[in-house]
């Protein structure tokens, strides 16, 4: 039985003729490698990695805390940016895109509950993910296919305006943090 | 050879080239070689015990379910290999002494019959220990067996998933083997025959049910089951026993129950989420007083389908970034996005916020008890939007489709909704009763579509005249299109009294049109006639418009003439193109000869033309910056 490392590492594959490499730590403190093409699908990430002056030579011995993206949602993220990494620009999009045919590969990483794709885009937000915002938009936006106001408000969470109403009233009922 | 001595890349490759059952044989040649696999990188995977006949066990690899790939045999049945040499086959807690053989498919079989029950629980026990310790397959067991088999199953007490197969044992024996057995996440019966699970009630707490069919399944048992998620194949489950099963269940709040992961999408992905099944089927929410939590209920040729909304529980929708909800409402047609804007003033804050591009609308009436109301980017191009009827057969047609509030700033509306099958075009069933609250409908959704989605609040109406008293409330219409009727030119004049038309009056008519008779639209500036064939010429030269385009007509020469003769006198003042078919030989020269094209009493120029039949008349009504009308 191999004995697991104390905080995994998810290791990427990487071509031979761009041998750079970056750590992440994620905020539950796992620690990720990603490749430099990978990497600039963030522009936060990029940016910061600018900023901070890593080279090749030093990128692995100066991790990046990422404080607002835990592990779990780090991995999916690096696996996306791996996978999409030489990938051409896309074209801008027009309104109602629905022809535009989620790829398979990006469908079954996406096939997360909702809770999990909530927190997906928090992170992919944060982390300024073009193309990861697009994916994990439309998987939403296909959830609201054939679906009546009732429907989407289970779906999206979406409270009524009678619940939103108690909701409001019983916050302005309830002492504040004075008591 | 020295295999052991050659380098571990070379090992790496080799192995790579050998399957599984060959990886195995040799794991079994010494500690060594048992260590030199396990060192090797396997994918974790699962495995599965599968006992289907008398005295042969199957060890297989499952990488999906129910797609298992046999690693090795073994069987206890009396010798059939004469001489075949035995061999011990030895590992950390194997020892066994047997006669191996290959079948057609190069899997390993080993003959040990003179082993007994207990030994070879033993065995098959500590073969999966070795499989999990060198080949990184999980500890879990899996089995798929016919119960009578049962007592050769390997020691456990767990089990993932279990696959019973038809046997002839009865419901004893499967309480039996649910009492010895803690099933953690899965019992799947693929059994034809009569199952045992008849008359058992030990399994129905097992988490996840899946059953090809369940003919035999009853009321009363049925009503029993406490699991997460339960599938079956046909059954002869009654609406009253659904209607039961939905009334009592316990659903836990507390518990995230029917995500659709795993097993879900390992068993049974292509019932449940068909997007043809999810496409056609009927929806409906219930929801349990006692906590509010709230179900999916959707039921399409004969399967019923019921999703409490944990599922959904935890998507938060609103919170998301703006940035997300751009990107959302992107992906939505402009029919979701109107049903998303009546979810909750938040929700229609949130979608009016987006960029819409202004555009008309049109109230289309084409038929009895319909209405359409759609989204114009190019005229005759419209998009229907959303469509309400208040037919009166909708309670028949729609048995237990569950109504539901659509609720808006003016809007308030009990109805049922289904969607179009090809354009999933939502569509309101209605209850109204008066004609008065249709139109107030209207008039709201049209107010509605102004303020969240910036159409333009000038209306267009394109309709059969039959239907006039279904329009909303208003006094002015931008372009009215005219389909067929059966009504007659008073009922035109009345609505030209009615709604001040402002833009263009469009006929479509084929048939007799009612515009015949009516003198109220020839002040319209705009009038665009399909074929104009009952067009008179008492009726022609009274046409007072900017823009009056024709198809065939049965006009004659004369009457262009004096059409042109009185523009000649300084009527028709407004007139800038007359474009007219006519069925008769038309000669712009005998116009051209007859007239110089220049008005007196202001100096407007006009250009005549003709061709096949066509007669095109423009008047210059500006001056270029040369001075020259344009």
């Amino acid at each position: 039985m191999s004995v697991e490392p104390e905080v995994p590492i998810v290791q990427v594959e990487e071509v031979r003729e761009n041998p750079v490499l970056y750590k992440i730590i994620s905020s539950d403190n796992h620690v990720f490698t990603i490749s430099e093409h990978a990497v600039k699908l963030s522009k936060t990430l990029w940016d910061l990695i600018t900023n901070l002056g890593l080279t090749a030579e030093n990128a692995l011995d100066n991790p990046i805390p990422v404080e607002n993206v835990n592990g779990k949602n780090m991995e999916t993220i690096v696996q996306f940016c791996e996978r999409h990494k030489y990938d051409e620009e896309e074209p801008e999009y027009t309104n109602y895109i629905r022809e535009f045919v989620l790829p398979e590969w990006d469908r079954q990483l996406l096939s997360i509950d909702n809770e999990e794709l909530f927190q997906l885009i928090l992170a992919t937000n944060y982390l300024d993910i073009q193309k990861l915002m697009d994916y994990c938009c439309r998987v939403i936006g296909d959830m609201a296919k054939d679906k009546t106001p009732e429907e989407l408000r289970i779906i999206y969470g979406i409270p009524t305006d009678a619940e939103d109403d108690a909701l409001e009233r019983s916050a302005s009922d309830s002492p504040g943090p004075s008591g | 050879m020295q295999f052991l001595k050659l380098p571990f890349l070379a090992h790496v490759n080799i192995l790579k080239y050998l399957e599984p059952s060959e990886q195995l044989l040799l794991s079994f040649c010494s500690l060594i070689t048992r260590a030199l696999v396990s060192r090797m990188r396997h994918t974790p995977t699962y495995s599965v015990f599968v006992l289907d006949r008398p005295e042969v066990m199957y060890y297989s690899l499952v990488n999906l379910p129910e797609k298992e790939k046999t690693l090795i045999i073994w069987t206890w049945k009396s010798e059939q290999w004469g001489d075949v040499q035995t061999e011990r086959v030895k590992s950390k807690n194997i020892d066994l002494e047997c006669r191996i053989t290959f079948n057609a498919s190069n899997t390993p079989i080993l003959w040990c019959p003179s082993e007994d029950g207990p030994s070879r629980k033993r065995f098959a026990t500590a073969f999966h220990s070795h499989m999990c310790e060198v080949f990184r397959v999980e500890p879990e067991m899996q089995f798929k067996l016919s119960l009578e088999y049962m007592n050769e199953l390997p020691y456990t007490n767990t089990v993932r998933d279990v696959t019973l197969l038809d046997t002839s044992v009865n419901y004893e024996v499967v309480d039996e083997f649910f009492e010895k057995f803690h099933v953690k996440r899965a019992v799947v019966s693929t059994s034809l025959r009569d199952s045992p699970l008849k008359g058992s009630f030990k399994f129905l707490q097992v988490d996840n049910i899946f059953m090809d069919r369940a003919y035999w399944l009853k009321r009363l048992q049925f009503l029993k089951f406490d699991c997460e998620n339960l599938v079956t194949g046909p059954t002869e489950i009654k609406k009253r026993d659904l209607v039961a099963f939905v009334k009592q269940c316990r659903w836990d709040p507390e518990v995230d129950k029917l995500e659709y992961n795993e097993p879900i999408y390992d068993y049974a992905k292509y019932i449940v989420l068909s997007p043809q099944y999810l496409k056609k089927c009927q929806n409906g929410i219930v929801t349990r007083k006692s906590d509010g939590l709230r179900a999916l209920a959707t039921t399409f040729a004969g399967q019923f389908h019921l999703h409490t909304n944990t599922f959904f529980r935890k998507m938060q929708f609103l919170k998301l970034p703006f940035l997300a909800h751009v990107n959302i409402l992107k992906y939505l047609e402009p029919s979701e996005q109107l049903l998303l804007s009546f979810c909750s003033l938040k929700t229609r804050a949130l979608v009016s916020r987006m960029r819409h591009t202004p555009t008309y609308s049109v109230f289309v009436l084409d038929r009895p008890e319909v209405m359409q109301y759609s989204l114009v980017n190019l005229p005759e191009k419209e998009k229907t939007v959303i469509i309400w009827t208040w037919k009166s057969e909708i309670s028949a047609q729609w048995g237990d489709v569950k109504t539901e509030k659509v609720i808006s700033r003016d809007i308030d509306l009990e109805c049922r909704i289904t969607f179009n099958i090809v354009s999933n075009t939502p569509i309101l069933w209605c209850p109204f009763e008066d004609g008065p609250s249709r139109k107030r409908f209207a008039t709201a959704l049209h107010s509605h579509m102004c303020e969240v989605f910036r159409v333009e609040p000038e209306m267009q109406f394109k309709l059969s005249l039959e239907y006039m008293n279904e329009l909303p409330y208003t006094d002015t219409v931008r372009d009215v299109t005219l389909l067929d009727t059966s009504v007659n030119y008073e009922v035109v004049d009345e609505f030209f009294k009615k709604f001040n038309v402002k833009r263009a009056v469009v006929s479509l008519s084929f048939k007799d049109s009612p515009l015949k008779g009516s003198f109220q639209f020839l002040q319209v500036n705009n009038v665009i006639m399909n074929s104009a064939y009952w067009l008179k010429r008492s009726q022609f030269l009274k046409f007072d418009c900017e823009n009056l385009v024709t198809g065939p007509t049965e006009i004659k020469k004369r009457d262009l003439v004096a059409f042109v003769k009185q523009w000649l006198k300084g009527n028709k003042t407004k007139l800038k193109t007359f474009h007219v078919i006519s069925t008769y030989c038309v000669d712009v020269h005998t116009i051209m000869n007859k007239f110089n094209l220049s008005r007196k009493s202001d100096g407007l120029r006009a250009l005549a033309a003709t061709f096949d039949g066509q007669f095109h008349f423009h008047v210059f009504h500006k001056k270029n910056e040369f001075g020259v009308q344009t």
